[in-house]
């Protein structure tokens, strides 16, 4: 795991400047909604949906164009030559793709709490959607490093967008797991009335179903040639 | 005691093209090898199929006895690639990221890095290893393939883009690092640095391996002599059955190269007639002569090959 977290740490300060400004963007919506007074509730819990969509988006595409980026500029050899295992190195990629989910649900969770007191409304919704978004980003991160092993890195992102978009499909036909707590992030309210019941059960499936994916993806992966003329 | 590197009737092919076909190839212990061929020859194929980015076709291999991609004995390695990239960070930084990769430990490994970046003359490079010139990143990546003492090196093209103190620094380097008793598996298009610092070479074209042997057995005498006659005329009577290996005439002075059977013939024959001679030398071929040769030699044979 420190292996995984020295190659993660020099990926993230790469990409330090995108990743701070995604941090922004929370606070940018909440500064919009609230400019010239209190902000409209409906407007607020549809921005806040809108975020966490926009969280897992940002996890899913980071996720599809790491192993692509490093693979086009052969620092993946220079990793991979030394003593790193290929399922090392990919939990480095994970790492990559679900660490700026942190700052930016913090922004999220932020600026949220910020808008319900503004709105005088207790505010557990946003802690209940802040930890959804961030298990769910777990769970997108390993299904686009899954994907990034085969396609090219647009088609890896539009794909693991798609799993996504699936799996909020199949949710709201009674599936459990992933697909029925992100159903669940988008019926939460603000106050977190509405929460569905067995969310932690989920939440759990959700954490157990990326693992599946992630050890899919590493046992592929490890059998693999690097593709060192990647897109 | 296991090789150091074995290819055993390794094959890679990428779809139909084949880049590397039935490689059989030993690195002993303590020996550095030159793999030479032409561009595309196959040999960062065999490189990386040695490092595991590659998966072989057929065959298989072995670093320090066991098999080719072994996560852990990578940390007995040190790799440096054809192009080395590198993380935004300093030298000392990439440095210090491979030591830790392989498993080396502070304060072993700052002192190392230390002395490695100093050695190499980039203790004063600046602050992002991305920027820095192709013969730096060079040195760099050079530095990364010793930071954790390797029992193996496997060096492709390590002097491409170094000026000539930096090639001398590289040479320095690898000449300790045998003395060491590190085994050095080197890629290289300079011939000269090849024929300076390698025990063996393989000559790889078409991702055949065509030739290998010591460097001495190809160098060697080619059975030609050159000799340098004065006071003789070329058209006298006696010298006339080696006019077709007179090469330069120049005031009294004559200059064959011979068959090295012929040798003895022509001085005495030359001293017969009052001539002296100069000087007698044995021909050697260079790296350079062989190296065009096989290529030459490489290239017919697979336009004489008869169409699948």
């Amino acid at each position: 795991m420190i292996k995984a977290w020295l190659i993660a740490r020099r990926l993230l300060w790469q990409n330090r400047w995108l990743f701070l400004m995604l941090m922004l963007w929370p606070y940018l919506m909440g500064a919009i909604l609230c400019w010239g007074g209190q902000p409209d509730p409906d407007d607020v819990l549809w921005m806040l949906h809108q975020e966490c969509f926009a969280g897992l988006a940002l996890v899913a595409v980071t996720g599809s164009t790491l192993l692509g980026n490093e693979q086009r500029s052969r620092r993946i050899i220079m990793v991979l030559g030394r003593a790193v295992s290929r399922p090392q190195y990919l939990s480095s990629l994970l790492i990559t793709a679900w660490l700026p989910l942190v700052l930016y649900v913090s922004g999220f969770l932020l600026s949220g709490i910020f808008m319900a007191v503004l709105l005088h409304r207790p505010w557990l919704g946003i802690v209940e959607m802040a930890g959804a978004q961030l298990v769910l980003g777990g769970w997108a991160a390993a299904i686009s490093i899954f994907w990034s092993i085969f396609l090219p890195q647009i088609v890896a992102s539009i794909v693991s967008i798609a799993c996504v978009g699936l799996a909020a499909y199949v949710g709201q036909m009674g599936m459990i797991g992933p697909g029925r707590l992100l159903v669940g992030l988008f019926e939460t309210s603000i106050s977190g009335k509405n929460t569905p019941p067995a969310i932690a059960f989920h939440a759990v499936l959700t954490l157990v179903a990326g693992g599946v994916w992630f050890a899919a993806a590493s046992w592929i992966f490890s059998r693999r040639d690097l593709n060192l003329t990647a897109d | 005691m296991a090789a150091a590197l074995e290819f055993q009737n390794i094959s890679k092919h990428f779809g139909e093209h084949a880049a590397l076909d039935s490689l059989s190839l030993t690195l002993e212990r303590g020996e550095i090898l030159g793999f030479l061929g032409p561009n595309g020859a196959g040999k960062t194929t065999a490189i990386h199929l040695a490092l595991g980015f590659l998966r072989p076709t057929s065959g298989a291999g072995s670093i320090l006895g066991n098999p080719f991609g072994d996560t852990a004995t990578r940390a007995r390695i040190g790799f440096l690639p054809d192009a080395p990239a590198f993380f935004a960070g300093s030298a000392a930084d990439a440095v210090e990221l491979v030591g830790r990769l392989n498993n080396t430990a502070n304060p072993r490994l700052r002192e190392r890095s230390r002395a490695l970046l100093s050695q190499l003359n980039l203790t004063s490079a600046g602050r992002d290893a991305r920027r820095f010139s192709r013969g730096m990143q060079q040195r760099l990546g050079i530095a990364q393939a010793l930071v954790n003492d390797p029992e193996v090196l496997i060096l492709d093209e390590p002097t491409s883009a170094l000026d000539p103190p930096g090639v001398l620094e590289v040479r320095e380097l690898l000449r300790t690092a045998r003395h060491e008793g590190k085994s050095i598996f080197f890629s290289s298009h300079q011939l000269s640095e090849v024929e300076q610092i390698c025990d063996r070479i393989a000559f790889l074209d078409h991702g055949r391996l065509l030739r290998q042997g010591t460097l001495v057995s190809f160098l060697e005498d080619n059975g030609q002599t050159e000799i340098v006659l004065q006071g003789v005329s070329a058209d006298s009577e006696v010298l006339r059955p080696y006019q077709p290996y007179l090469i330069h005439s120049s005031g009294d002075e004559l200059r064959f190269v011979v068959p090295t059977d012929f040798q003895r013939e022509i001085i005495e024959r030359a001293w017969a007639t009052g001539g002296t001679l100069k000087s007698v030398a044995r021909q050697r071929r260079t790296l350079e002569e062989l190296f065009t040769r096989w290529t030459e030699d490489a290239s017919e044979n697979a336009l004489g090959k008869p169409e699948a």
